[in-house]
């Protein structure tokens, strides 16, 4: 393939060649110094500079290594472009015999020396030995998010100064974020999101699974009182859910009540929004022994496992309990109005029909979304929960609703849980079908 | 050779031969005394409240040139501009901080940049308030006023 590109250089005339020859002696420049590369070391970057420029930037600049041209961080000892300096010993070859003037003689001893100081820093420590003694703070996302010393990985805590504590060497850049630049930036974007995820949204993270166990606390108490008061004159309205993985939520969830947090300022509410929706999505997916999902569990009901004995009449309730979520609906929205109001425990719970109506959108994405998985469930359904079973036992469900009162509420809870616990397939297979099975306590029926 | 020595030969040859960047905005530039102290004359870009009037720069290069920025003033009392003192002619401009300077840039690089200010301030880091004002609230006539105010008289 060089044949081409030679032959038709050849063919053409003395000025296009003349270019050529220009460029080439151009791209043979050191950026820093505007003279001839006599070493030229390449940055991981691909820019080219003369040894002792690039050192004495990395001297002058030592905080923070970065390639003069582009700005990206360098985190490894350019390397000697041998190929350039060929170039130039050829060129240099070429001309010197015809040759004499004081200044190519000048040119031939910086190139001496150049070489010169080059040989001998290698013997000893190219770049003034930044690259040893130094390391960069370096964190790495996809293990513990922990900010760490290249060199030795110990952790580097805020308090630290410019060495790191266990190997000694100088921190020359605290990166928040891993390196930026060049080829690697295609490998960022594919987890954008996640970048953008530093330590202050992982702190924020804690917080907000912290008081979205306090916040289901709450509104189970909530829940409670209101039975309490109300009597049973009323319907009684609560509802719970359940995740996939069998995980109980309470409605109003968690990010609706923050979605109208107005003491935010928008973007911290989506913010919020966005962590409380990742959390959710990271309890659907645990698995029921893993121990996030146990903690959660016993968080939320710690009388969980007293009750298995239970486990028989336990599921027959909850199979007539996880009724259709349209017909719950219908029944929400004739209550609504005189309960919305009182429901609302810390002036955050919105009405309940605009949650239905979101939670509905979000149930039905889920729907779509899952229908891939329609044989795997058909063949679970059968086997086991069968929606029709749950009709002939509604009856013995009321009856225990009534007998239990402040009771039934909790153990419904407790119900879900064992159900969890051990028949995981099944809860799941239900989940899939449709997953607002929605426990509506209503005394009244 | 020494750098500032090459960037004059680039100067110079770049000024006589004219060059499409360049030349549309400096009207001269040349060293004072030694090689570390520079002065240019740069036209008011057009478009803009300056245009039609130049603007004198003082460059004073350092001991580590290139691996510390030039310094830079404009000539006091003459530029009036939201990220210029009025009174000393510095000039607030990112590149030429330590921090976010490059020894791959030189003075021609440096008056571009400055040109290129003159046609955009940057109202949020201003060293001139008042016209930082004016240009946040967006008057576009009490900016052109205040500018030609200072500089026809």
């Amino acid at each position: 393939m060089s044949g081409v590109l030679q032959a038709g250089l050849l063919k053409k005339d003395q000025r296009v060649k003349d270019t050529v020859l220009v460029k080439l002696l151009e791209s043979l420049i050191c950026s820093i110094c505007h003279d001839l590369m006599f070493v030229p070391v390449m940055t991981q970057c691909g820019h080219n500079y003369c040894y002792d420029c690039l050192s004495s930037w990395f001297d002058s600049n030592s905080n923070e290594l970065s390639c003069p041209q582009c700005r990206a961080s360098i985190s490894d000892p350019p390397s000697l472009n041998s190929v350039l300096q060929q170039w130039l010993v050829h060129i240099i070859e070429l001309v010197g015999p015809d040759e004499d003037s004081e200044e190519f003689k000048t040119l031939l001893s910086a190139k001496e020396s150049s070489e010169k100081s080059y040989r001998f820093d290698e013997k000893n420590d190219l770049f003034g030995g930044v690259f040893k003694t130094s390391a960069m703070g370096v964190v790495d996302e996809d293990d513990d998010g922990i900010l760490r010393c290249s060199n030795c990985h110990w952790e580097l805590e805020d308090d630290v100064g410019d060495t790191c504590p266990h190997c000694n060497s100088r921190i020359r850049s605290r990166m928040s974020q891993p390196r930026r630049g060049g080829f690697e930036d295609e490998e960022d974007e594919e987890d954008g999101d996640e970048d953008s995820e530093t330590g202050s949204d992982m702190e924020l993270e804690d917080d907000i699974s912290r008081s979205l166990v306090h916040y289901r606390l709450r509104v189970r108490e909530l829940a409670d009182t209101l039975r309490r008061d109300r009597g049973h004159n009323d319907r009684q309205l609560f509802m719970q859910g359940t995740t996939a993985a069998g995980v109980p939520f309470y409605f109003p969830d968690y990010a609706l009540y923050l979605s109208t947090d107005y003491s935010l300022s928008e973007e911290e509410r989506s913010r919020r929004l966005r962590l409380v929706r990742n959390l959710e999505s990271e309890l659907e997916e645990d698995s029921p022994n893993s121990p996030g999902h146990g903690h959660t569990h016993s968080y939320f009901n710690p009388r969980t496992h007293n009750h298995q004995y239970e486990d028989d009449e336990v599921s027959e309730d909850t199979d007539h309990i996880d009724m259709d979520y349209d017909d719950d609906r219908d029944d929400m929205d004739d209550m609504d109005d005189d309960h919305a109001p009182r429901d609302d425990p810390e002036g955050g719970i919105i009405d309940l029909e605009a949650e239905v109506d979101e939670d509905e959108d979000e149930g039905s994405g889920r729907d779509s979304a899952e229908s891939g998985h329609d044989s795997d469930y058909y063949e679970r359904h059968d086997g086991g929960f069968v929606s029709g079973d749950s009709l002939d036992d509604a009856p013995v469900g009321e009856d225990a609703l009534e007998d239990e009162e402040d009771e039934d509420q909790e153990d419904q809870e407790d119900q879900e849980e064992d159900n969890s616990d051990d028949s995981h397939d099944r809860q799941e297979s239900s989940h899939r079908r449709k997953r607002f099975h929605v426990v509506l306590d209503s005394e009244d029926e | 050779m020494s750098r500032a020595a090459k960037e004059y030969k680039t100067i110079t040859k770049v000024l006589k031969e004219g060059d499409e960047v360049y030349s549309q905005l400096i009207v001269g530039m040349e060293p004072k005394e030694d090689l570390t102290r520079w002065e240019a004359l740069i036209r008011g870009p057009s478009g803009t409240p300056y245009e039609g009037c130049n603007f004198r720069l003082h460059l004073s290069l350092p001991q580590e040139y290139p691996m510390s920025p030039p310094y830079v003033k404009f000539e006091p009392y003459a530029m009036p501009h939201a990220n210029v003192d009025f009174r000393t002619g510095e000039i607030c401009l990112d590149i030429l901080t330590k921090q976010h300077w490059s020894p791959a840039w030189d003075l021609l690089h440096v008056v571009q940049a400055i040109g290129q200010l003159l046609d955009e301030p940057v109202s949020s880091s201003p060293l001139n308030v008042d016209i930082a004002n004016i240009l946040k609230a967006n008057d576009m006539n009490a900016y052109y006023g205040l500018v030609h105010y200072y500089i026809k008289s």
